[in-house]
């Protein structure tokens, strides 16, 4: 009897699951199933909030399948920098120093995310609308609209419905305001791509990766960087010295297939109370001390999982 | 009044005594010294007066306004130091926040903290359509 109950909660959960798969538009299905497979090359418009002000940036993008392209007009601030990227390794090139730096590859995240907040958007009665999205880029596309239960918009996708490429996505804030924003303003959807295209390879260049960053900084600031092992199924992406109203600390992000996490050393102590009363959304956080350096951890990952991971760090 | 009183007032020799009498009266030039005085004294008083009255019609506005643009400064500078809260907890939960937001539209481009690294020399060896024209 009881296993037969177990059976029939199992079933209800997987009719429910298929319920919610069933009511993403097929346009949406498309684009998240495309992700891997897309060929193109134009230009796109990023613009996106940090603290009170709003940055702008155009870049110009290669895509075939995983592997991309980024450039950045010649009256951008970026000019020279070239960015390649495919499943494995991004590569980051800096003219002026002569210098690449190697990091994880984010390309593939960005699908992920999307996957996995349709998921939670769901369970928690989110609605999608789809709807003519007029042209973008010269291109007809359908507009998708991810409602919260209340009729809010929290993002809107342009999707170009023969090939399933987003060729434009607004995010927004609990009220309203729009916090991203990504648009074509042209783009080749029968691009002519070459494999030295998604390449960098220039002899005599700086190869720095996130560790050696990770050491420099914190030998500077008189710390120990507190790097994780491969094993344990996370890589540093990014290391970087910060100072905003306060004292200065440094931020190791790191990523993996289960998530996002960033790591935190300083030398001024940080309250683990005032520190899990502020996280919001999916953010979860910990915080401890070792010597007389205070780490935490902050990220969209269970706090238990945090927990595992200072242990590793040497928390005991 | 007395007939003899009249008769005197009426006398030549009344008048010519009087006369002399007055004339002989030290010359007293006309002062307004007491005029001034009260000036003054009313000049200490007045300033007190209209002192209290620029306080109440100016003075308390200007209190006022003070205080609402204290009030004003410490919302926006709230505001603008950290939406996630004060000191270095509200710091470290604001950059992980605004990067997750952040990595939805940027995808495979550049981050936030990538903008502070500009390119800062021109670019060397940027070919262009006219390399390419026939010698």
């Amino acid at each position: 009897m009881r296993h037969l109950s177990v059976l029939i909660g199992l079933l209800a959960a997987g009719i429910a699951q298929a319920q919610r798969e069933a009511e993403i538009p097929p346009v949406l299905r498309k684009a998240l199933g495309a992700a891997a497979t897309l060929r193109y090359s134009g230009e796109r418009i990023v613009e996106f909030k940090t603290g009170p002000d709003r940055r702008r940036i155009v870049e110009y993008v290669l895509r075939d399948g995983p592997r991309t392209r980024i450039e950045f007009p010649d009256d951008s601030p970026y000019r020279g920098q070239i960015i390649v990227e495919d499943a494995n390794e991004r590569r980051h090139f800096f003219p002026d120093r002569n210098e690449i730096r190697i990091l994880p590859p984010r390309g593939e995240e960005v699908a992920r995310r999307l996957r996995s907040f349709l998921a939670k958007s769901m369970q928690r009665g989110f609605r999608v609308a789809v709807s003519d999205g007029g042209e973008v880029a010269g291109f007809a596309t359908q507009a998708i609209v991810i409602n919260d239960p209340k009729g809010n918009a929290a993002q809107k996708l342009w999707i170009e419905p023969r090939t399933g490429t987003v060729l434009k996505r607004e995010l927004f804030d609990l009220v309203g305001g729009r916090v991203g924003l990504f648009q074509f303003t042209r783009i080749n959807l029968r691009p002519s791509l070459a494999p030295k295209d998604f390449e960098i390879d220039r002899r005599g260049a700086k190869v720095i990766t996130p560790e050696l960053a990770a050491r420099e900084i914190a030998s500077r600031m008189g710390l120990q960087p507190a790097l994780l092992p491969a094993s344990s199924g996370f890589r540093l992406e990014s290391a970087r010295s910060m100072r905003q109203r306060g004292p200065e600390f440094l931020a190791l992000a790191y990523v993996g297939a289960e998530g996002r996490f960033t790591l935190f050393q300083l030398k001024e102590p940080v309250s683990e109370n005032r520190l899990r009363r502020m996280a919001r959304g999916s953010l979860s956080t910990y915080a401890w001390t070792r010597g007389a350096e205070h780490l935490a951890l902050v990220g969209e990952l269970p706090e238990a999982r945090l927990h595992e991971i200072a242990r590793l760090l040497g928390d005991s | 009044m007395k007939e003899t009183q009249i008769e005197f007032e009426q006398s030549p020799e009344a008048h010519g005594a009087i006369r002399k009498a007055v004339q002989a009266l030290p010359e007293d030039s006309l002062s307004l010294a007491w005029r001034s005085e009260l000036n003054e004294q009313l000049r200490g008083i007045a300033p007190k007066v209209r002192r209290s009255v620029w306080l109440w019609q100016f003075g308390r506005p200007a209190v006022g306004l003070c205080l609402a643009g204290s009030l004003a400064l410490m919302v926006t500078f709230q505001l603008a130091a950290s939406p996630y809260g004060e000191g270095i907890e509200g710091t470290l939960i604001q950059t992980v926040a605004e990067t997750s937001k952040v990595r939805d539209v940027t995808g495979a481009g550049l981050l936030p903290h990538e903008l502070s690294q500009k390119t800062r020399i021109d670019v060397e060896e940027a070919w262009s359509e006219l390399d390419l024209g026939a010698l």
